[in-house]
């Protein structure tokens, strides 16, 4: 061959060589900085350590559920060790680490998490605890309540009837003045707007039933039920709620004025007697806008 | 020109193209770098934080009536102030925060000075007085809170609370 022509030849060799080089350098930096997470975990890092600071200082009591919409929480493990909160992934050496301040007499040693689906932060009873949450919404959501019209709407008349462990949410139905129906019983009546039945059976189920065929009284249900779920999720998280049932029981039948709903209460979920008060109102309030 | 200098001349040129095509690479790195953040500063949160942490702790520095286990954030028994608060408060034994807390009445007269991790605080000030910056250097955060002080025969005055926290950058 001619020099020249050998000589240009490896020159475009070694050309080439080069710029592969330099484009599998750049790209392997493009693809670096596509999968980075340095900047999540940072962040995590530290949104999770000034959570833990402000929960502990609250006053009274706080559940606070922490997720993050903008990114998988349960790609990582967290450390949450000698104030030192780190923030790991498997494979990568890097972790992210962010120092936090822990009142002692709060707490005891805090946990490790691998892949956690979310945390509860919670201070209840002096006692900090982070846990882990089961991602217990995303399997059991709350209902979607059908969208009729109410035809009820002045609070005329109610009649509650409850068995022994339910007798308090009667007594707060009939007695507590922010209920506004102008008559309360304690009876079943047949001239009435408005029957609920409570009753009460083992576990943390929430169920209820309207007289087959009546929309207003699944509506009713369906809004107590859910409204039921929403308060005490929060203090049971593994709280199970389930879409009202049609039923032919005889005591959702004896009101021919108006609406009937059975609900049955877990026992477990008694316990939460305040909050489901407060959800039986805010139903209340809800259907009859 | 003979083969020996043209040979030299296109190495040469070889070299040269190299090198700005490095250039090019590095000046493009540098570039989605520029916009690329990582660095998450929230240090002076942090130090807020602990401030409004302290007022509000039934631990902390605000007054706490026990028999009714309640804290009365924003007023400071002067009876209590003295006691220092590492006593009181417990973050562990790791070294992130320091603070000092200065008690003036509305005169402005000091009536009293506590610390929170005493030790630390007089090594970081040291640091935190001088102009550098980075990572591990502690840096000053000062507010002035006005607060009601708790005399010791029951009166309530008014005073400020000049709290001083000190935390190195993480």
């Amino acid at each position: 061959m001619h020099k020249r022509g050998q000589l240009i030849s490896y020159h475009a060799l070694i050309e080439l060589v080069l710029l592969i080089f330099i484009a599998s350098a750049f790209f392997y930096f493009h693809k670096t900085v596509q999968e980075n997470t340095v900047f999540e975990k940072s962040y995590v890092a530290r949104d999770i350590a000034l959570l833990l600071e402000t929960v502990q200082a609250v006053p009274g009591e706080i559940i606070v559920y922490y997720n993050q919409p903008e990114f998988d929480v349960g790609k990582y493990n967290y450390d949450f060790s000698n104030n030192l909160f780190t923030v790991s992934e498997e494979n990568i050496a890097t972790s992210i680490y962010y120092s936090y301040f822990l009142d002692k007499t709060l707490t005891a040693p805090l946990p490790t998490f691998q892949h956690p689906a979310a945390f509860v932060i919670s201070k209840t009873h002096s006692i900090l605890e982070i846990l882990e949450y089961a991602s217990l919404k995303q399997e059991n959501p709350a209902l979607t309540c059908p969208n009729y019209a109410s035809t009820k709407k002045q609070q005329l008349s109610i009649a509650v009837v409850a068995d022994s462990s339910t007798a308090q949410l009667q007594n707060y139905l009939i007695n507590n003045p922010t209920i506004l129906f102008a008559k309360k019983y304690k009876e079943p009546v047949e001239e009435t707007d408005l029957v609920i039945v409570f009753s009460a059976e083992s576990g943390k189920t929430i169920e209820a039933y309207y007289p087959t065929g009546d929309e207003q009284s699944e509506k009713i249900a369906c809004l107590l039920a859910n409204s039921i779920f929403n308060e005490i999720i929060a203090k049971i998280p593994d709280a199970i709620i389930e879409y009202p049932e049609r039923s032919s029981d005889d005591m959702l039948h004896i009101n021919s004025n108006g609406i009937a709903v059975q609900i049955v209460i877990g026992e477990e979920l008694l316990a939460e007697s305040t909050s489901i008060k407060n959800a039986l109102k805010s139903g209340l309030e809800e259907y009859y806008e | 020109m003979n083969n020996k200098a043209l040979i030299d001349e296109t190495w040469l040129f070889l070299f040269y193209r190299f090198i700005i095509v490095c250039i090019v690479a590095l000046a493009m790195i540098l570039l989605v770098k520029t916009y690329i953040v990582t660095n998450i500063e929230i240090q002076e949160t942090h130090a807020q934080l602990f401030m409004y942490d302290v007022l509000n702790f039934k631990q902390g520095i605000s007054y706490y009536d026990a028999e009714i286990e309640r804290t009365y954030p924003g007023i400071i028994s002067l009876e209590s102030f003295q006691t220092s608060l590492d006593e009181r408060m417990d973050y562990g034994d790791y070294t992130l925060i320091a603070a000092k807390f200065d008690l003036f009445d509305s005169t402005g007269q000091l009536l009293g000075t506590t610390y929170y991790n005493k030790e630390w605080y007089e090594r970081w000030i040291l640091l935190a007085k001088t102009s550098w910056t980075g990572i591990g250097v502690p840096a000053e955060y000062i507010e002035n809170k006005t607060v009601l002080i708790k005399n010791n025969d029951g009166t309530m005055n008014q005073g400020v609370l000049q709290i001083d926290v000190v935390m190195p950058n993480d």
